[in-house]
């Protein structure tokens, strides 16, 4: 049940790493909860003791995180955040619980987790070790988003196979639909906020760098490639990445013949978490909002369901088709069905944040990836999936 | 090679840590919300915050197993680290004259312009700045200039504890404030409380942020409109007589904060001391420098004597005329004139304690 990461810290996979690492020392294969990722003072084991990126300062004779504000700060653990301390109220520790799930090294069982089989192999070698770099590459290929950003990168690179970072985009689309409640007009708060974009762009890329696909202008390649985590290191261990321009490193036949996906984002992750609208007056957005979730998943999901059957089939979705077939099932899919056209087209977008890019020729969507369908519609209900398999068998074109 | 002055000598406190190397900031539950300026007002601290004396960005406390020096080569002379005890003289291993002419070049000349007499006479206090070109902070002005909540806002808080009459006066910082002309709620960012007066400090880099950002002048009307309020509700709830303050303090190049007719004042250009003072009497805004608490903390280290704001400020902005205080005086507006004038020692002499 793959969610979208977007919080910097997760972007260094040494730090997910670190975290793996420690989760195999205490847990081994049992399972964990969301609490335990984080650092405990009063527990014997911590991120602390695999961490590699731990400092000493002059002041003080303990080491250190190097990227929380405060270094004495009982919270500990950018990554994670503490037991003790947490002003991130969770939400650090779920972000990295989300990228090591992402990256296919924990499975989700309910509110807990446990290590894959990836994940123990994942941890069997230090970092710095040359055999971590495969399977670096192989986890950052499991994710969803991560392929978007490759091809992304494939389609917006330039002549000299440059990439500006701001060409790409992944995150919730925003529909701009407004609704009127008790004569007031409520715009629905559908698509990420341009920092939460930000934030996963600069994940994705960190990412990107620390397996070879993206090297930072101005950075040498390697020479040796299994080195290249470790090389590229100084860069990602760097507080902020500011660099715009990558030089992209994908290969075209990776991206021929549909590769799969098999952390594709799944049903319960097609929206924002709406705790994100926190400034005051917006309780009423938010009640909207949440009020209508479960339509919005529903349509983001047939987009990126109906992607994947195609993608299966060979074949590929009629939008405008897509769009009226939708349209007859009114209380699982449609808000506004003036706008429902319209709104649909803003929602495509959700496909490149699922991990399913597409291209479109004459109004008709071909996928470009294949998906892991089980992980895809984990959460969505039996009846969603019949009627958008109902759907499929009508708006197909081969 | 780097040159050391050390300053304490002995263990660690349970944490780890050394005595000067690091200060604990209260943190103030906001349960029910909105509640955390109410129960900084009673004292109700929650938990505290461990906070290096000497940032990151500067480096220049060195421990070693069992002792705390200064590199005096990195050094700039914030005296956070030695004011971040109530009292410092019980823990230092050396002499602070000793420790002061080591981080300080030209400590006599500042010394002498110290004395009581000399005070705030009108010249504004000049410190040093680091010669090594290695450093990327080299300066007080520097410091101040750069990372708001990090930087000024953390040390004028510790300043503040340091240079209150109150033995048990307390702090707090970036305390969350309901504020209805904001879309999201605002924070105060340093505040003390010794005995009755409460200090509400609105810390800014430097001047020109200040006029950049341009909130100030919307935004320390409402604080102090939003904190009379709570001081009201609290002083009636609980029998008290507490009374607050809302001061700009204003970091970087002090000579930026004279007064336009000044002949030192650098911020001619642009009128940008003319907008200052505009809008700060246009909207009934009171400042101080950063350079000022440095100067009365300074002050109070080598005379051993504590320079107390709480019994300064209530003196001096008594004067509804006094319009802000720098290192070397008060500005005051007469008229359409605006000049920096003397302090008396009368007034410094009041404001004085010994450190028990």
């Amino acid at each position: 049940m793959a969610y979208l990461i977007n919080r910097n810290p997760s972007g260094r996979l040494i730090c997910l790493h670190a975290l793996c690492s420690y989760l195999a020392n205490r847990f081994s294969n049992s399972k964990f909860r969301l609490n335990d990722l984080k650092y405990d003072a009063k527990c014997p084991y911590n991120i602390h003791q695999t961490c590699k990126l731990l400092i000493k300062l002059p002041a003080v004779n303990f080491p250190v995180c190097p990227y929380l504000d405060n270094p004495l700060s009982q919270a500990k653990c950018y990554l994670t955040q503490s037991i003790q301390e947490d002003k991130q109220k969770s939400k650090s520790a779920s972000d990295a619980f989300n990228a090591l799930e992402g990256l296919g090294l924990i499975n989700r069982d309910g509110k807990l987790g446990f290590l894959t089989s990836n994940g123990l192999e994942f941890v069997k070698n230090d970092y710095f070790n040359p055999n971590t770099f495969n399977l670096i590459r192989r986890a950052v290929m499991r994710y969803g988003p991560f392929w978007s950003l490759l091809f992304l990168c494939n389609e917006r690179k330039d002549s000299q196979n440059i990439i500006k970072r701001e060409d790409v985009r992944i995150g919730y689309p925003e529909t701009q639909e407004i609704l009127v409640r008790n004569d007031r007009s409520v715009v629905l708060s559908t698509g990420s906020q341009a920092d939460t974009i930000t934030r996963t762009r600069s994940v994705l890329f960190a990412w990107g760098v620390t397996s070879g696909f993206l090297l930072p202008i101005g950075l040498q390649s390697p020479k040796d490639v299994s080195a290249w985590h470790i090389e590229l290191l100084p860069f990602i261990r760097d507080e902020k990445w500011t660099v715009h321009s990558y030089k992209v490193l994908v290969d075209d036949s990776l991206l021929d013949g549909k590769p799969y996906v098999d952390r594709p984002l799944s049903y319960n992750a097609m929206t924002k978490s709406t705790k994100a609208l926190r400034e005051r007056n917006q309780e009423e957005q938010r009640g909207v909002t949440l009020e209508l979730e479960g339509i919005i998943k529903n349509r983001r999901f047939a987009i990126s369901y109906l992607l994947a059957l195609a993608s299966e089939q060979d074949s590929g979705v009629h939008f405008d088709k897509l769009v009226t077939e939708l349209a007859s099932y009114e209380p699982f899919f449609v808000i506004d069905k003036q706008n429902f056209a319209k709104v649909m087209h803003s929602e495509l977008e959700i496909a490149f944040a699922t991990g399913i890019p597409f291209r479109e020729e004459n109004r008709v969507l071909f996928p470009l990836t294949r998906l892991n369908i089980g992980e895809l519609t984990s959460g969505a209900s039996g009846e969603i999936i019949k009627i958008l398999q109902n759907v499929s068998t009508n708006i197909m074109n081969k | 090679m780097p040159s050391y002055v050390q300053i304490y000598e002995g263990n660690t406190n349970g944490e780890g840590l050394f005595p000067f190397s690091a200060v604990k900031i209260p943190q103030y539950s906001n349960r029910p919300a909105y509640s955390k300026f109410k129960n900084f007002l009673l004292g109700k601290v929650e938990k505290y915050e461990h906070r290096l004396t000497c940032d990151r960005a500067i480096d220049a406390l060195v421990a070693n197993d069992n002792s705390l020096s200064i590199d005096t080569d990195r050094c700039i002379a914030c005296l956070a680290c030695l004011c971040s005890r109530r009292n410092p003289f019980q823990l230092l291993h050396s002499d602070i004259i000793d420790i002061m002419n080591a981080i300080l070049p030209s400590f006599e000349q500042l010394r002498e312009s110290s004395y009581t007499n000399n005070l705030f006479n009108g010249d504004l206090k000049q410190i040093p700045q680091k010669e090594a070109l290695s450093l990327r902070i080299n300066s007080f002005n520097q410091y101040t200039a750069e990372n708001e909540v990090d930087h000024i806002a953390l040390w004028v808080t510790i300043m503040l504890r340091f240079l209150a009459s109150d033995s048990n006066a307390w702090i707090g910082k970036e305390i969350q404030i309901a504020n209805p002309i904001s879309p999201r709620d605002n924070r105060l960012d340093t505040c003390c409380l010794s005995h009755d007066r409460i200090l509400i400090g609105e810390t800014k880099t430097s001047l020109d942020s200040l006029l950049q950002e341009n909130r100030y002048r919307v935004q320390i009307p409402s604080y102090q409109a939003v904190i009379e309020k709570l001081v009201q509700e609290h002083n009636a709830l609980h029998g008290q007589h507490k009374e607050a303050m809302v001061l700009l303090i204003i970091g970087a190049r002090e000579t930026d904060l004279l007064p336009f007719g000044h002949s030192y004042c650098t911020s001619l250009v642009g009128d940008r001391s003319l907008r200052f003072y505009s809008d700060i009497v246009s909207n009934n805004i009171r400042f101080i420098s950063a350079h000022l608490i440095w100067t009365m903390a300074f002050y109070s280290l080598i005379m051993r004597k504590r320079l107390c704001w709480d019994l300064f400020f209530s003196q001096i902005f008594s004067n509804p005329d006094v319009l802000g205080v720098l290192s070397g005086g008060q500005v005051v507006i007469q008229g359409k004139q605006i000049a920096l004038e003397n302090i008396s020692p009368r007034v410094l002499n009041l404001a004085v304690q010994d450190f028990s």
